[in-house]
């Protein structure tokens, strides 16, 4: 049996939004230069909720665009069967923009450096930085969060599950230890 | 004194089978037929005896095409597939059309000393179908008949004067009916699966078309002839017709034309790429039909050897044909006798009898005073269609690494053991 | 779904839901092509060759450029005559460029049954780029691909091929894939272009195009190989153009809402009009676009193929 643990409730997670939220304003004067992508599956979403909640603090509208990784990744040539591509969609110019790329966990740092090597591909921001719900503190590249909601040190053969209401009908990060 | 002597075998004539017989021969003869016995001879341990094949039509490329198969090594192949007597045919590079060729062959059958060649020679020049050949003089250097096989002889006067000028004597007249104009450019026959492969086709009317010009006019001069590797429902029927008002008439099919039908293109095999193209399963079904109610008279291999690098090519570059001998008792005996289509008697009737008849030569007959053409076979064992199992220069046969039923283990020609599988 | 083939072969040999996977990556592949930098590495390191034994401007384009925005390094080998008149046969033509390490080949032969022919025999994933009369299945996927993005589904929708119906390996895969989305097919062309064979296929025949090109939502023009001519399948250009060609008159009876499709290259004046060929209703340099698209879904997929 696998054993599961909870790592962070509903609760949790809202303060660790909100939290992103207080360090963006706190960190840009000017929200209007500001654009936000994030990694499909969940940093999109992620995105989307902080975006949420600037708008009701400040009234400002962030652009939001999602990315897939797929095309990028390092292991292509290595996994069994390829994954459906899904659609990156960056509908706005991201050239001078100050990028916020959100993710879910942040793991080997592998797939940040696809993501940001995609991004770097559809335009040339001014500045990209990385918020990530969970940083599992064990990356394999000189690439490292500027925020994470929480980091843990676990063996890497358990897992992290995040899951989010709009996909997952709950909010909740658990542990799984293999 | 020369003689054989075979003990515990069972005898396989077209009308019969006699189990646990011994064969005693002398001089090339069988000299008695007896109950089996303690006495000596040549163990056959209850295999089967049967008469040795002859082959109305073959291909052995010499001279030209020594690269594809030569007259040695295509008489080894049909010895191992038990033919001690074979029609060849005479498009070969340049064709067999005049009487010294026909003596070359004469010379090389004898240099090889071990099986009996029919030479045919081409009815018109150059296979030209414009001016007929020295067709006397050919029948003098040992030419059993006529043929301008592979193409046919397309001009319909030139033809009639060809079987008019040569019908003073007996000879086999085999023709080869297919309508190029019809057939050109055409890969398999046209059908669904012509379509469905993409392979242009060819209609299969093209045959029956050409048959019914050529038994037309052997009818109107009262001539045999006889109608090579027919393929489809409507040129059997159109040869029973013509058989009712000329009995001099005979065909032969090949053993792939009763095996397979079109459906197996579907794997783009070059070695199932032949002339005539394979046909429907209600045409390979009305053929069998055919073999057991003796309207074909013979089954023959059109044995036509190809190099593996000429037929390892994209469909539409692979030469049409395929190699026969080795395969032609195996893939007919476990094929069509063991799926219960016919039985060995009729097979004996159309490999042996029938075509030795045709050709009035020895009557294939295990009986007392007969000479000893013979083939032994385990029915048995299976053999594995591999480079060592075929004797020919080239492997072009939709059975290769296939294995089948029914060994030739022996070949007998006049008494004298001309072939023995190790 | 899991994408388990190593070749992409025919579209006869594909389900529908691999058919809609192809589709459904090909639109995220779509999107590469519209940003300003039209790269992505998924195919990084693998070595493609295009090899083109027919000639062809619009598909090896089309793939050259899949295979570039997708990071392969591609090599073209095109060759006017076939391998047999050049003395090397298309088998050590394969193995010796096999021999220089390459991943995938994309062939365009003029043999049906030339890529199963080589998939047989070599181990780099096989590309069917056209093999004679047989089939061109990336052709037909970036058709469907076109259909959906106006009609989102392709069932019971009124399809019309027109033209060269025998010698079309378009035609054949269009057909094969319109059957396993339940489209409705109708065929038009002299008798002497259309299959004598046709029962195993649940598509109408109609002679008359005047009655053919009513009531359908997508009309789809084949290539008129003017050589027919010589042959003796059909009398004369006038004839043709006056029996069987999608002139301006007939493009003003079209539904309202139908689309105008050719696999291109097209023959203004003979298939079609010139002005139907840049008419609102053509979608052809949309079918363009797509090939791309669908190129890039293709090879990305089949890097990912690993059944024997």
């Amino acid at each position: 049996m696998k054993k599961r643990s909870l790592i962070l409730n509903e609760k949790d997670i809202s303060k660790i939004i909100d939290s992103m939220v207080s360090s963006i304003v706190e960190d840009e004067k000017e929200l209007k230069n500001l654009a936000f992508i994030g990694i499909i599956k969940r940093g999109d979403i992620i995105a989307k909720r902080v975006a949420e909640r600037i708008f009701k603090l400040k009234n400002i509208e962030i652009p939001i665009g999602k990315i897939d990784i797929n095309l990028y990744r390092d292991d292509l040539s290595l996994i069994d069967y390829q994954p459906l591509v899904r659609s990156t969609e960056v509908l706005f110019d991201i050239n001078d923009k100050v990028v916020y790329l959100f993710d879910d966990v942040f793991f080997t740092g592998r797939t940040i450096r696809s993501a940001l090597v995609e991004i770097l591909d559809i335009g040339r921001p001014k500045m990209i930085k990385l918020f990530v719900l969970v940083d599992r503190k064990s990356r394999e590249l000189p690439i490292r969060p500027d925020f994470s909601g929480i980091e843990l040190e676990i063996p890497k053969r358990d897992n992290i599950n995040v899951f989010l209401k709009e996909i997952d009908g709950k909010d909740v990060v658990e542990k799984e230890e293999n | 004194m020369n003689s054989l002597i075979l003990k515990n075998c069972n005898i396989v004539n077209f009308d019969k089978i006699e189990k646990n017989k011994t064969v005693i021969i002398k001089n090339g003869v069988i000299t008695s037929i007896e109950n089996s016995s303690k006495d000596k001879g040549i163990d056959l341990k209850g295999k089967y005896l049967l008469p040795s094949f002859v082959d109305l039509h073959s291909h052995l490329r010499e001279p030209g095409e020594e690269f594809k198969e030569d007259l040695f090594t295509g008489c080894e192949a049909a010895l191992s597939g038990g033919y001690t007597s074979i029609v060849i045919m005479p498009n070969t590079k340049p064709p067999i059309d005049n009487p010294q060729s026909v003596t070359y062959l004469k010379k090389r059958e004898l240099e090889f000393g071990r099986i009996e060649i029919f030479p045919l020679g081409a009815l018109t020049k150059n296979m030209e179908s414009v001016e007929i050949t020295e067709m006397y003089d050919m029948l003098k250097a040992g030419a059993k008949g006529f043929s301008d096989d592979g193409i046919g002889t397309k001009n319909s006067r030139v033809f009639l004067n060809a079987l008019r000028y040569i019908s003073r004597f007996d000879s086999f007249i085999s023709v080869h009916c297919e309508d190029r104009n019809l057939s050109e450019g055409g890969q398999i026959n046209e059908s669904d699966v012509s379509i469905k492969t993409g392979l242009s086709g060819i209609p299969f009317i093209e045959e029956d078309i050409t048959v019914y010009r050529n038994l037309r006019i052997a009818t109107y001069l009262k001539t045999a002839l006889h109608i090579a590797h027919i393929s489809t429902k409507d040129t059997l029927s159109l040869i029973k017709d013509f058989k009712k008002k000329n009995q001099k008439i005979t065909c032969e099919v090949t053993p792939h034309h009763l095996i397979f039908d079109e459906s197996v293109h579907f794997n783009y095999d070059t070695n199932l790429k032949v002339k005539p193209p394979l046909k429907s399963k209600r045409d390979v079904d009305s053929l069998v039909k055919g073999i057991n109610d003796g309207s074909i008279d013979a089954i023959a291999t059109d044995h036509a050897p190809h190099q593996i690098y000429e037929k390892e090519v994209e469909f539409i570059y692979a030469p049409f044909g395929i190699i026969g001998f080795e395969t032609s008792f195996p893939s007919l005996y476990t094929n069509l006798v063991l799926k219960n289509k016919t039985d060995i008697k009729t097979l004996v009737k159309l490999l042996s009898y029938n075509p030795a008849k045709i050709l009035n030569i020895d009557e294939r007959y295990i009986k007392t005073g007969n000479l000893a053409n013979l083939v032994v076979v385990d029915l048995e064992k299976e053999v594995n269609v591999d480079r060592k199992f075929i004797k020919s220069k080239s492997i072009n046969t939709p059975f290769f690494n296939k294995k089948l039923f029914g060994s030739i283990d022996m070949t007998i020609l006049k008494g004298r053991i001309v072939f023995r599988r190790d | 779904m899991k994408w388990t083939k190593k070749h992409l072969l025919s579209i006869e040999e594909l389900t529908r839901e691999e058919i809609d996977f192809i589709i459904d990556n090909a639109f995220s592949f779509k999107d590469i092509l519209l940003r300003p930098i039209k790269k992505v590495p998924a195919l990084r390191g693998k070595t493609v060759v295009n090899l083109f034994f027919e000639p062809s401007t619009r598909t090896l384009i089309s793939f050259s450029l899949a295979e570039k925005h997708l990071s392969a390094d591609s090599v073209n080998v095109s060759t006017k005559t076939s391998s047999v008149m050049k003395g090397e046969s298309l088998l050590d033509t394969a193995k010796n460029i096999e021999s220089m390490k390459t991943d995938m080949v994309v062939i365009r032969h003029s043999s049906p049954g030339a890529a199963k022919f080589l998939s047989e025999r070599i181990n780099s994933n096989v590309v069917n780029a056209g093999d004679g009369t047989h089939e061109h299945p990336t052709q037909a996927l970036l058709d469907f691909m076109t259909i959906k993005e106006i009609y989102k589904d392709l069932k019971n929708l009124k399809v019309l091929i027109l033209g060269d119906i025998l010698h079309s390996r378009v035609a054949r895969s269009l057909i094969w894939g319109f059957l396993k989305y339940d489209t409705k097919v109708t065929l038009c062309a002299p008798p002497t272009l259309m299959p004598l064979y046709l029962n195993d296929f649940d598509v109408k025949i109609e002679y008359d195009i005047d009655k053919a090109i009513q009531d359908k939502d997508v009309v789809y023009i084949l290539r008129m190989q003017l050589e027919r001519q010589e042959k003796g399948l059909f009398p004369s250009l006038r004839e043709y153009v006056k029996e069987f060609s999608m002139t301006y008159e007939r493009y003003l009876r079209i539904k309202d809402k139908s689309i105008i499709m050719h696999p291109g290259p097209i023959n203004r004046g003979v298939e079609l009009d010139g002005n139907v060929a840049d008419s609102e209703k053509s979608v052809i340099l949309d079918q363009v676009t797509n090939g791309v698209a669908v190129r890039m879904a293709i090879l990305y997929l089949l890097n990912g193929g690993k059944n024997e």
